[in-house]
């Protein structure tokens, strides 16, 4: 009898015993959430593009050790969720004394370019760099930025041999297209609208417009001429109203359509200077080892 | 007796040991729209066109049907012009934007698409001032 309570005990004990061990063991924290463990898992979000819980992670470990490969990623991911002004900063906290502090400031140029701040992009340029010995690579980046500006351009012939044979020629062709980029007159466009309705919107190539303005204007001027010359002034002042209604708004119209059709033309050549440049990644090296 | 001891001493290590709760909890949530309705539009000072504007909209634009092609339509577009300029030159841009709502031929591949379905034509691309001109790209929605 004894001997058979003995045992029960005996189980009873071990059955606690291993019970409390598994229990404890199996939500350790604080090995989960070590910082290697987050390192690591941070590192597999940035790689599969989960960029926010990356940053988590990152910033949590940062917060006890100072790590700028960790920072580099943070700024990156920033980047690449196209939140440049934030990336811009996060990158500029890599110090000077860091392997990756030229990287950084390739990345501070690139983000400053992404985000079109061309401006700020040629000045912090000239600061880094003394004028006469501005490295290749960078000169490339600050001549075809130029391009994206709304400033005189430079000399043709000093302005493209910076860049490399390549290069020379797409670059010589996108010179030439805004030096002389096809902007249309809006001061034209208002006064071939105030001679003949209509005119001026299809001189900014809005034809259906155009055509439009002119069968209004002309419909309700026939009309109100029609109604004066048969007595009936109240229709006839009625008429008049409505077609200078449609007058006076298609003068006005065609200074706008030709506004927006400048913004247009500005638009697209844009458009293409910035696909060339990205086609060559900004003309910067780009980072490295970022996914093993 | 002994069941219970037993319960008693082993339910405070599960407790202890689920130390993560926190990261299961109900999570405050707004579910309300953060953008403006369709129509709706900023009012400022044009309360009386405003009431005409509700008074087209409820009398004649709802049964009407909503046929306007563009964002915002023409009568928040002539409301919002107002209250951006003056009233004579809003009233130029209505004229502009009727004219070209009438467009016989219905050439209105020159608009940007708006999330909405319908032609996104800003009150800004009209104002006469060339540096607050924005084109949109043809290929994307607006939102």
């Amino acid at each position: 009898m004894v001997t058979t309570r003995l045992k029960l005990t005996a189980q009873l004990s071990t059955l606690i015993y291993l019970l409390t061990i598994n229990s404890l063991f199996a939500q350790n924290l604080d090995n989960l959430l070590s910082d290697k463990n987050r390192i690591a898992f941070g590192n597999y979000l940035f790689c599969e593009h989960d960029y926010l819980r990356a940053i988590d992670e990152f910033d949590f470990v940062l917060k006890t050790q100072w790590d700028d490969s960790l920072q580099f990623k943070i700024a990156t991911s920033y980047y690449r969720m196209m939140l440049f002004d934030r990336a811009y900063i996060e990158f500029k906290k890599i110090q000077v004394n860091s392997l990756l502090f030229k990287q950084s400031q390739y990345e501070q140029y690139r983000t400053l370019f992404m985000s079109n701040n061309y401006v700020l992009l040629q000045k912090v340029i000239d600061n880094s760099t003394s004028k006469s010995e501005i490295p290749l690579e960078l000169l490339h980046l600050k001549n075809s930025s130029i391009l994206l500006r709304d400033i005189q351009l430079p000399l043709k012939n000093g302005f493209i041999s910076a860049f490399g044979k390549d290069d020379r020629t797409k670059i010589s062709e996108f010179y030439d297209w805004k030096y002389d980029l096809p902007y249309k007159s809006p001061a034209l466009a208002t006064i071939m609208s105030a001679i003949i309705p209509g005119s001026g919107k299809i001189y900014a190539e809005e034809v259906g417009d155009g055509i439009t303005a002119f069968l209004l204007t002309g419909l309700f001027t026939y009309l109100a001429v029609d109604k004066f010359q048969n007595n009936h002034n109240s229709s006839g002042w009625l008429y008049s109203s409505i077609a200078a209604f449609f007058y006076a708004g298609n003068v006005y119209g065609s200074a706008t359509a030709v506004q927006n059709y400048n913004a247009g033309i500005k638009f697209n050549f844009d458009r293409e200077v910035k696909i060339f440049i990205n086609d060559r990644n900004q003309f910067l090296p780009t980072p490295k080892h970022l996914c093993n | 007796m002994k069941i219970v001891v037993f319960i008693l001493l082993i339910s405070p290590i599960f407790i202890s040991a689920q130390t993560d709760w926190y990261r299961w909890g109900k999570a405050n949530i707004n579910y309300s729209s953060q953008q403006n309705l369709a129509n709706e539009v900023p009012k400022k000072n044009v309360s009386a066109l405003s009431v005409l504007k509700d008074g087209y909209s409820f009398f004649i634009s709802d049964l009407d049907g909503d046929n306007c092609p563009f964002y915002p339509t023409c009568s928040s577009f002539y409301i919002e012009s107002i209250s951006e300029t003056n009233i004579f030159k809003a009233t130029l841009m209505f004229a502009d934007r009727f004219t070209r709502d009438s467009n016989l031929f219905k050439t209105h591949e020159h608009y940007p698409k708006h999330i909405s379905g319908r032609l996104y034509d800003p009150i800004g691309n009209y104002l006469l001032t060339d540096s607050i001109v924005v084109y949109y790209s043809r290929e994307e929605f607006i939102k």
